[in-house]
């Protein structure tokens, strides 16, 4: 494809929801959700089970239809298409391959239902064979093959057909860590291989951030943030979407004053915190704040850092007295290989964790448990919500 | 203890015993019998003779056999017809559950009925002034009544309707195991409806479908009295034949070799059946 063919292309989304809402029996689904993705994308849609995420997927393949709004496939609406008319293809959870097909049957059905010619069908599936590696297996049943492999016929099934998107429903979720791990680092290679779009539905944060261009973040039916994988985790705009996309404390505090530069909180009814005033600054961050509102100070985990509080120390005695840092006990050290988790309670028996590397010189390390310590943060990291 | 080291003999000794008397000697009793020759004052003679088999090599007897095959084949493809998309529609598009289990208690009902009063109550919708012609004269389809009872429409549609759920029930556990996901792969990958059914759901469906057929089929080819109550005992199936041969013509050697033949098909098919179908699904044909 040259140059000035990806242009024209990349004009026209290639997929466009608007205002979609769908129920069943009465019950929400999805609520007025709204996107559009470019081509050559890796999406995914994460959200916790329940929250809608695999209607959407539904949705746009076919087998379930909206109830309002419409969905714009590569500028076309398709929302009364049948799922056969749809150029669009799934990798079901289950892979869902026929079982009374051989692997090769199984990958040339798609091309067969479009009336290929033979040539054409058995250079297609010996091609994409070819890219999962799997030449050898094309005539095994899919009951004769793992987990991995099953998945791997269920990718070929689908992109053999050279869809204008391809939708994954939580594919990887039935694998062991290392396979998943192996799966994600294929799919991510085929997506730029292909460059068509892949749609992940996926419950796994890690994996969301790790594979995707854009992650959709879903609960209860409602889009609660579209954003690159850094832009959902260091600004999520609401404390689900921080805390679903990675371990968090929350910290509650109420706004005692604040002008243009500074906002000032009152952080567990303790520690007077004064900090940047970054409301205007990014674009996520669109929730207005009033003096005596009560807010929540998003911190995670790796962002703490920890200081001793020796009472011989010059500073750490002046820090005691200090009303602008916050201070703690230290009650457990959990090992996990590479990073230490430091379990703290705060003076209001509140529990928050803090986590570094292992060997970090600055020795938070070597702390004993039941020690009073200062807990600091990066002031650019944190995120104030309601 | 001693007694819990009984149970499993007992138990296997009481099938096994009552299998012997209830099937098995009679069975070799029937067998035994259609090689022995016809006594009009004790039933039977005992001389070995192959007659009664050379007798049914006739025509009138082939003929039998053959309307009996005919038969049985034209009421498996009509209870095919009829229940396949019913059992589709319940197993698989209609999602509240109480509404599929009142359609198939529906179907299971009738079932627990004898089929002797079922086949009467059927001559009560079929005859000239029975439901049937009531309703479509009161509608006006029809200006006089039709004669629906004492032919071969009456025997079928008696037929059908007692074998329906011997067909519904095997192809509803096949379809209930078919993931409806193996449908849903298959319109994703642009199979129009025909080819979603010819190339996914009959192939995934095949095992209930044969339990189905086989059930129906040799149901039908024994069945005596719906033939002889919806018939008017004017046409004779194999069925008729042998009740005709102990009750009426009192041949009880010819009746048995007759017996005979139609176990050793109905043997062959079952053999047939299980070596063309998966271990899993062999002992579905007895459920």
């Amino acid at each position: 494809m040259d140059q000035s063919q990806t242009s024209v292309i990349e004009q026209v989304p290639i997929i466009e929801l608007r205002n979609i809402n769908k129920s069943f029996n009465s019950e929400v689904i999805l609520n007025n959700f709204n996107f559009t993705l470019d081509q050559n994308q890796f999406v995914t849609i994460l959200g916790p089970s329940g929250s809608g995420k695999t209607t959407i997927i539904k949705l746009i393949a076919g087998f379930e239809l909206i109830d309002e709004g419409e969905i714009i496939l590569n500028g076309v609406r398709v929302n009364d298409l049948a799922p056969n008319k749809r150029e669009v293809n799934t990798v079901f959870q289950n892979y869902s391959l026929f079982p009374h097909m051989s692997v090769y049957e199984n990958i040339a059905f798609g091309l067969k239902m479009k009336k290929k010619d033979k040539a054409y069908i058995d250079n297609a599936v010996r091609d994409v064979l070819k890219i999962i590696k799997m030449e050898k297996f094309a005539d095994r049943k899919p009951d004769q093959l793992s987990g991995g492999q099953q998945q791997r016929v269920a990718v070929a099934r689908a992109i053999v057909n050279k869809p204008l998107i391809l939708l994954l429903d939580e594919p990887l979720s039935a694998l062991d860590e290392k396979l998943r791990k192996e799966m994600q680092t294929e799919l991510k290679q085929m997506q730029k291989d292909l460059g068509i779009t892949f749609i992940l539905v996926t419950h796994d944060q890690e994996e969301a951030l790790s594979i995707s261009d854009t992650v959709i973040v879903v609960n209860n039916g409602n889009i609660e943030q579209i954003g690159s994988p850094s832009e959902i985790y260091e600004n999520p705009v609401n404390s689900f979407v921080a805390g679903f996309v990675g371990e968090l404390n929350v910290l509650d505090a109420v706004i005692k004053s604040k002008d243009s530069d500074y906002i000032t909180l009152l952080l567990e009814d303790e520690c007077l915190y004064k900090m940047p005033n970054k409301q205007n600054v990014k674009g996520n961050f669109e929730e207005k704040f009033e003096i005596n509102d009560k807010v929540k100070l998003l911190l995670r985990p790796e962002n703490l850092k920890l200081t001793p509080l020796r009472l011989d120390s010059h500073n750490a005695s002046e820090a005691a007295d200090n009303p602008q840092v916050l201070k703690g006990r230290l009650n457990e050290v959990r090992y996990r290989g590479a990073l230490l988790d430091y379990l703290i309670t705060l003076n209001n028996n509140k529990k928050i964790i803090a986590t570094s590397f292992h060997n970090k010189t600055e020795g938070v390390a070597d702390y004993a448990e039941g020690a009073e310590i200062i807990i600091e943060w990066i002031a650019d990291k944190e995120v104030l919500t309601k | 203890m001693i007694k819990k080291d009984l149970f499993r003999p007992f138990t296997i000794l009481l099938i096994i015993s009552w299998l012997t008397i209830f099937v098995l000697i009679p069975n070799l009793g029937v067998m035994g019998i259609s090689f022995l020759t016809r006594d009009e004052a004790n039933f039977i003679d005992f001389t070995f003779t192959l007659n009664n088999y050379q007798r049914l090599a006739s025509e009138i007897y082939l003929k039998v056999f053959l309307k009996t095959f005919s038969v049985a084949l034209c009421v498996t493809t009509i209870c095919l017809v009829i229940s396949y998309p019913f059992v589709y529609i319940i197993s698989h598009t209609i999602k509240n559950k109480s509404t599929k289990d009142f359609l198939l208690i529906l179907v299971i009902i009738p079932f627990w009925t004898s089929s002797l009063i079922r086949t009467y109550a059927m001559m009560l919708v079929l005859r000239v002034n029975g439901l049937l012609n009531s309703f479509l004269l009161g509608v006006g389809v029809i200006n006089e009544p039709i004669e629906m009872l004492y032919n071969w429409f009456a025997i079928i549609v008696g037929l059908v309707y007692s074998s329906l759920p011997f067909m519904i029930l095997p192809l509803y556990t096949a379809f209930e195991k078919l993931d409806h996901n193996y449908i849903n792969a298959a319109q994703d990958l642009g199979a129009n409806k025909f080819n979603v059914l010819t190339k996914v759901i009959i192939p995934l469906t095949k095992s209930g479908i044969a339990a189905g057929c086989i059930l129906v089929f040799l149901g039908t080819l024994g069945m005596f009295f719906i033939p002889e109550l919806l018939g008017g005992s004017k046409e004779i199936l194999i069925g008729n034949l042998i009740k005709n041969q102990f009750l009426v013509a009192r041949d009880w050697p010819l009746g048995t070799a007759i017996a005979t033949i139609l176990t050793i098909l109905v043997v062959v098919l079952m053999v047939v059946y299980a070596r063309n179908t998966k271990d899993t699904n062999r002992y579905q044909v007895v459920v």
